[in-house]
């Protein structure tokens, strides 16, 4: 579908999405969405300058998934660390065998 | 709690739940589940969080899910069993002998380079360094598998390779088992002689009947599926008639990749496999990654193509099951092996956090190790994020690269935003190179993800499945392999 030029803006308030998620969405999306992110007092707003299909709702629905997973590893983090740690120390184990 | 006075008061552990159809599905860390209807959970939910024995169904004590029930010595085991990636060093050991193929398959980028390009032959030097560098991780097990490519193309380095394993490991008191992923275009006997004599197991793509099969794969002549069917005949010859050999024959194995072509033919499919005497099938969906991610219009389909497609598969096989025919299917092995809690299914996918690069890794035609085979397969599409190291580096170094540490915390589902409730978690698992790939990131986006819907669609199936008694009978025979 070809591209229209028309400009989309998008308001992520900081009472719901922190800054750290708009910039992984940002991170994750930067090859695939053109859009311009500007902080402002209250919130970040990104501007999508052209886009096509439902690029700006595939930004917004990433931002949702940084920011749940963000929400998540306060509650579970510790959880995560200890595992991920146990799996990288048997990983190289006891070190060379012969 | 004042009025807690063990054992008459329990506290009760909703981690994972879901609403289905009218019931809720109530899962915990230790592989327990249990179905209550939605009324009941509203009760038990509006209540205080300690609990009355009379408030609480039977089975949610029995089944790990209340706090003062919980046996640390059974509930740890039962979580280790399940993840017991997490408590090893690589086993699977994964060595790409080339990356020249003789077939052009639809959903792999080997056939590519073409068949003389000899640069993209793995050097015995290379190999041998493989080869040392598994020996020097701590695993007391030991699994190569020797893929491309086409492996037999690059022979005479296989076989010096072979010869090398067997001779490190009577040296060690590692158990080693080897074995070669092929598309026995190049057999003959003297190589299947020696495969044999070698103690190998020998697996070959089947991708159902010639007219599935060789659409999906393409050779010189169109004489692969022939040559599948001839060998895989051999192999179990000799595998039935191996009695007075001084080695071991094991049975042959196939995989099926499901494409659009198969869609339509899961029954067929399935016959084929019953035909050729095979007594297992792994249908794997095509998945969206390097070269099949290139051609998905071609041969891509969607979760619910692939969700109808299984069910009528293994719908059949079941039946086949009564009928006394003995095929199991492995997706549905790794699944039961977790709801019946015998361990992961001996799987480095499913599971939580995956085995890449601790469980499995990779070793590339060039040297180059990476996190496991689809790693190495995005880096032949030019995007090396997953290459850990190479056969000349440290093992500590190469096994705690970046892209290890990453993998681990992004498929480590406690930490992600749906699996973390989610009901299906105990027995699931993602994948952080198909989420990279199709998504953009390692931790992916599970409410979009086409594994995360194919594992809910798979779960949900086997666990209505599981509701029939004689079809419970048939898995657990599947997973303790007691036919
Ligand atoms: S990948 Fe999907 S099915 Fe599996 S635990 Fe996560 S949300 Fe559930």
């Amino acid at each position: 579908m070809a591209s229209e030029i028309i400009e989309k803006k998008i308001f992520f308030a900081s009472s719901v999405y922190s800054a750290e998620a708009v910039d992984m969405a940002a991170f994750i999306l930067e090859d695939k969405v053109d859009f311009v992110i500007e902080r402002k007092d209250n919130g970040m707003e990104v501007t999508f300058n052209q886009f096509s299909e439902n690029e700006p709702e595939i930004f917004a629905n990433e931002v949702l998934n940084q920011q749940c997973r963000i929400d998540v590893s306060k509650v579970s983090s510790g959880l995560t660390k200890l595992i991920v740690s146990k799996a990288l120390i048997s990983a190289i184990g006891g070190g060379k065998r012969e | 709690m004042e009025n807690k006075k063990k054992p008459e008061k329990f506290t009760l552990l909703f981690q994972h739940w879901k609403k289905y159809k009218n019931k809720i599905l109530l899962t915990n860390d230790f592989g327990g589940n249990v179905e209550i209807p939605g009324e009941e959970f509203e009760s038990i939910c509006s209540k205080d969080c300690s609990l009355a024995v009379s408030d609480i169904p039977q089975e949610l004590l029995d089944k790990g899910f209340a706090a003062e029930m919980i046996d640390p010595e059974k509930h740890s085991l039962s979580w280790v069993k399940r993840h017991c990636n997490v408590m090893m060093a690589p086993v699977l050991h994964i060595m790409v002998m080339t990356g020249r193929c003789n077939m052009q398959c639809v959903y792999c980028q080997a056939g590519s380079p073409g068949k003389q390009d000899k640069v993209l032959d793995m050097s015995l030097e290379t190999a041998k360094k493989a080869v040392d560098f598994a020996f020097n991780t701590s695993s007391p097990v030991l699994n190569f598998e020797f893929q491309g490519g086409e492996p037999l193309l690059n022979w005479k380095v296989l076989a010096d390779t072979v010869e090398y394993i067997r001779e490190k490991e009577k040296k060690s008191a590692r158990t080693v088992s080897i074995s070669l992923i092929s598309n026995f275009i190049l057999m003959d006997e003297q190589k299947a002689d020696f495969l044999l004599k070698n103690e190998i197991t020998l697996c070959t793509s089947l991708d159902g009947p010639e007219y599935v099969h060789s659409k999906n794969r393409h050779s010189e002549n169109d004489i692969s599926y022939g040559t599948v069917r001839r060998w895989l005949k051999y192999f179990k010859e000799r595998h039935d008639n191996q009695k007075g050999n001084s080695y071991r024959i094991f049975k042959p194995g196939a995989i099926v990749t499901v494409t659009k072509n198969s869609i339509g033919h899961a029954k067929e499919i399935v016959d084929e496999y019953v035909s050729a005497g095979l007594e297992s099938i792994y249908l794997r969906p095509v998945s969206k990654i390097g070269y099949a991610g290139r051609n998905w219009n071609t041969i891509g389909i969607t979760p619910a193509e692939y969700l109808d497609f299984y069910s009528e598969a293994l719908k059949h096989i079941i039946e086949l099951n009564k009928k006394g025919v003995t095929i199991s299917e492995q997706a549905c092995i790794i699944f039961c092996s977790k709801i019946f809690d015998a361990g992961n299914g001996g799987n480095y996918d499913v599971d939580s956090p995956c085995g890449a690069g601790t469980g499995q890794i990779a070793y590339n035609y060039d040297g180059s190790i990476y996190t496991c085979d689809e790693g190495r397969m995005l880096a032949m599409e030019g995007d090396d994020i997953f290459r850990i190291g190479s056969v000349d580096d440290p093992v500590e170094k190469v096994l705690t690269a970046d892209a290890v540490r990453a993998c681990k915390c992004a498929s480590e589902l406690n930490a992600q935003a749906m699996c973390s409730r989610c009901a299906y978690m105990p027995y699931c698992g993602t994948c952080p190179v198909f989420n990279y790939a199709t998504q953009g990131s390692f931790a992916g986006d599970m409410a979009n993800n086409m594994r995360c819907a194919v594992n809910r669609g798979q779960i949900d199936f086997i666990l209505e499945l599981l509701k029939e008694k004689d079809n419970e009978a048939i898995l657990k025979k599947w997973i303790t392999g007691s036919y």
